[in-house]
């Protein structure tokens, strides 16, 4: 540990500044978006014809079952042929992301209306709101407060899985931290940096979310 | 937009082969790091639960740090990182003379990870038998080490294993991040094939069926495991 | 519908839809969008100096970079388009082939081998460089010939062209070593300085970059006999039988008229590079009459 060099982290502090902004860009995205798409498949299932409930299901059951990489090659490979126009290496990640998280986030979505009481729906037919409005004024809010510390959660987790846009050599957080590691000979600053910040962030993000519902 | 279909890659060699190369590698990551994931996990989540401040403590702190950071980042570290913190003679032998380099790295790296998981599976499962049983367990005359050894220990990791199911194909898919320091698995070889031969679609395709495959193989072989224990 | 069930039929659904979209082909697309919006999408590589690389303001540069730019400047000058809009577009030896079998490239400025697998799916351009494969060695290591390598670990980056002669040469030989599969050369030169590799079998013509990268440069050499016949080109989509014309065109008109050789030496005369002999037949024998 004697020759530490604290001064390659602040000369690339701004590289690595914005492999940090790309990582935060890829969270956002793929949590709105995979929440969004999520909370639609969630529906879908809950009010969709067997057919179509089944496709959804499918589709959950397979991305959950596969690793993100593969799902990141196959959208960098599939993408630019299926719309027959090129695509970056950024929309081919966060289409992934966003379609990968959406299964996750529609098995989080239905754990939470499921968790509703089957009492409250009845309640909610017998003052004679139909179906539809039921769902949208009772259930849903009531969901959607048992979710949110599983939502939040799965925001840290979302953080976490960005880091693997190494494999297709997006200049996130953990990429711009290896191109600095490999061209300066320093994987020990940079590598503990990134360890370091993912733990501030996370550990942090985790205790927040804890105190938040307790 | 040009795609020419041909599934033949599949079965022809060289390319069947390194498919199924990398099914062995996949397989081999994902035993290695399960293996560690239990070994480190299971104590971990014990002491979760155990009636000491400073085994709660330890677990509390082990769970906390490995689940923190993301598991490519630990991988980076035991791989570029921790050999050459060793002395020299240790580090060369972790480099180069360990037996599959990669493989043990990269068992290790996930299954701390992993272990993390695993940790919080098994408190959890122990909270949940604890709730129900301790107040019993205690009324009827147990101190609480005898409680948790004789009653809540055997009934809580019974109720784990089904849980365990869910964290051993989650280090299935955790097996994939080994293609970053080099181990040909499943995924990689999958990608290789698309670059030799441009037949992605088929390429992927054989390996998202190959994980489906071992997904519900794991499945299968804890489900016995389960009625075994029962 | 079981679990498996519900798989096969998303299977079903995903291969149906992709059977669909694999049907559109288009001919000659990149001149048609070099009429209509003048723009043009070039590949390159970040890191392979001095055939192409990064430059110290963050833009493409090098051997590969400058043929490209002259026969892109010639085919605007051609087409009589007021102005080229060049977009850079970076690839890895992972990516290149992929990226420009589906378009989003549309001439890659790097360093490819043209091997017959990889002509099937994409064209090539005429040869830009000669290379062979050699070994990259830490001179600590003490190898200099095949002999050396005996009981050694040798780096492989596994999607270069390098690997079959590295089979060969094994079996030939009846060497016994171990094998590190490396992503690309960067990882190849972390291999052998941090000691988990002894050496590293590839095309010569990355290791100018990669000695030049190390922070120890004088402590890497460049051992064993030259093997196989590795000839780079530049890759082209397929379905461009115009564009290819034109390249084609172009890059004899540099051969004849010694441009070619004058960017060259630009590049590689610093480390002591010349236009080697099958280069210069590759050159001559591109140059077809008018």
């Amino acid at each position: 540990m004697d020759d530490f060099d604290w001064a390659v982290i602040l000369r690339s502090a701004g590289f690595l500044g914005h492999g940090l902004a790309l990582s935060a860009l890829l969270v956002a995205v793929a949590s709105l978006g995979g929440l969004g798409l999520g909370t639609g498949l969630a529906l879908v299932r809950l009010v969709a014809p067997r057919g179509v409930g089944a496709i959804v299901a499918g589709y959950v059951a397979v991305l959950r079952s596969v690793p993100l990489i593969l799902v990141l090659f196959w959208f960098y490979f599939l993408l630019p042929i299926a719309t027959g126009r090129p695509v970056s290496a950024l929309g081919s990640a966060l289409t992934a992301f966003v379609l990968f998280e959406a299964a996750f986030y529609c098995e989080i979505v239905r754990a939470g209306i499921a968790g509703v009481p089957q009492g409250q729906r009845l309640a909610a037919m017998a003052t004679g709101l139909r179906g539809w409005q039921a769902l949208r004024l009772v259930i849903l809010p009531q969901a959607a407060r048992a979710m949110v510390p599983v939502l939040l959660n799965q925001v840290i987790l979302v953080f976490q899985d960005t880091s693997l846009v190494y494999v297709v050599s997006l200049r996130d957080f953990l990429t711009t931290a290896n191109i600095v590691a490999t061209r300066d000979g320093r994987p020990l600053e940079m590598y503990g940096t990134v360890a370091v910040t993912y733990l501030v962030l996370c550990l942090g993000g985790t205790l927040l979310i804890r105190l938040r519902s307790a | 937009m040009n795609y020419r279909w041909d599934w033949s890659v599949l079965w022809r060699e060289p390319y069947g082969g390194w498919l199924l190369s990398g099914l062995g590698w996949t397989l081999a990551v994902t035993l290695g790091s399960f293996v560690v994931a239990l070994a480190v996990g299971l104590p971990m989540g014990i002491a979760g639960r155990l009636p000491s401040r400073a085994t709660r403590a330890v677990a509390s702190v082990y769970v906390g740090l490995f689940r923190s950071v993301p598991p490519l980042v630990q991988l980076f570290l035991w791989y570029f990182v921790i050999p050459d913190l060793l002395p020299d003679a240790a580090g060369m032998w972790v480099k180069r003379d360990m037996p599959y380099p990669e493989l043990t790295t990269a068992s290790v790296a996930i299954g701390l990870f992993a272990a993390a998981r695993v940790a919080e599976q098994v408190r959890a499962g122990l909270l949940a038998v604890e709730q129900r049983l301790l107040p019993v367990a205690l009324a009827s005359g147990l101190r609480p080490l005898q409680a948790f050894r004789l009653i809540l220990l055997p009934l809580g990791l019974r109720r784990v294993i089904g849980p365990l199911t869910g964290e051993a194909l989650v280090t299935m898919k955790l097996s994939s991040l080994s293609l970053a320091i080099g181990v040909l698995e499943l995924t990689a070889q999958s990608r290789h094939i698309e670059n030799e031969t441009f037949q992605g679609f088929e390429a992927f395709t054989a390996a998202t069926i190959l994980y489906l495959v071992i997904g519900l193989g794991l499945t299968a072989v804890m489900g016995v495991i389960a009625r075994r224990a029962r | 519908m079981g679990g498996l069930g519900r798989v096969i039929w998303v299977a079903g659904v995903v291969v149906a839809g992709g059977v669909v979209a694999a049907q559109a082909q288009t001919v000659d697309a990149i001149t048609k969008k070099l009429r209509e919006t003048g723009s043009i999408t070039m590949g390159y590589r970040e890191t392979i100096p001095p055939t192409s690389f990064l430059d110290e303001s963050g833009k493409p540069a090098g051997y590969s970079v400058d043929m490209c730019h002259s026969i892109l400047e010639a085919i605007r000058v051609q087409m009589k388009l007021p102005a080229l809009k060049i977009t850079n577009v970076p690839v890895t030896l992972q990516t290149r082939e992929a990226l420009v079998a589906n378009g989003t490239v549309d001439i890659e400025c790097g360093g490819t081998v043209n091997t017959f697998a990889r002509s099937h799916q994409v064209d090539f351009t005429p040869v830009t460089y000669v290379a062979s494969n050699q070994f990259l060695a830490l001179k600590a290591t003490g190898i200099k010939d095949l002999k050396d390598l005996d009981g050694k670990i040798i780096a492989i980056a596994g999607s270069g062209s390098s690997v079959k002669d590295l089979d060969d040469l094994i079996a030939r030989e009846k060497l016994n070593v171990k094998l590190l599969n490396v992503d690309d050369h960067a990882a190849a030169l972390i291999a052998i300085e941090s000691r988990r590799a002894d050496a590293y079998f590839s095309d010569n013509s990355a290791f100018y970059g990669l000695v030049k990268q190390s922070r120890h440069p004088e402590a890497l050499a460049i051992v064993g006999p030259e093997i196989g016949y590795a000839p780079q080109g530049f890759m082209i989509p397929k379905n461009n039988p115009e564009f290819l014309w034109m390249v084609d065109h172009q890059m004899a008109k540099m051969f004849e008229s010694g441009e070619a050789e004058k960017i060259y030496m630009k590049w590689f005369g610093p480390y002591g590079g010349s236009v080697g002999p099958k280069l210069r037949a590759a050159w001559e024998t591109a140059s077809f009459p008018e």
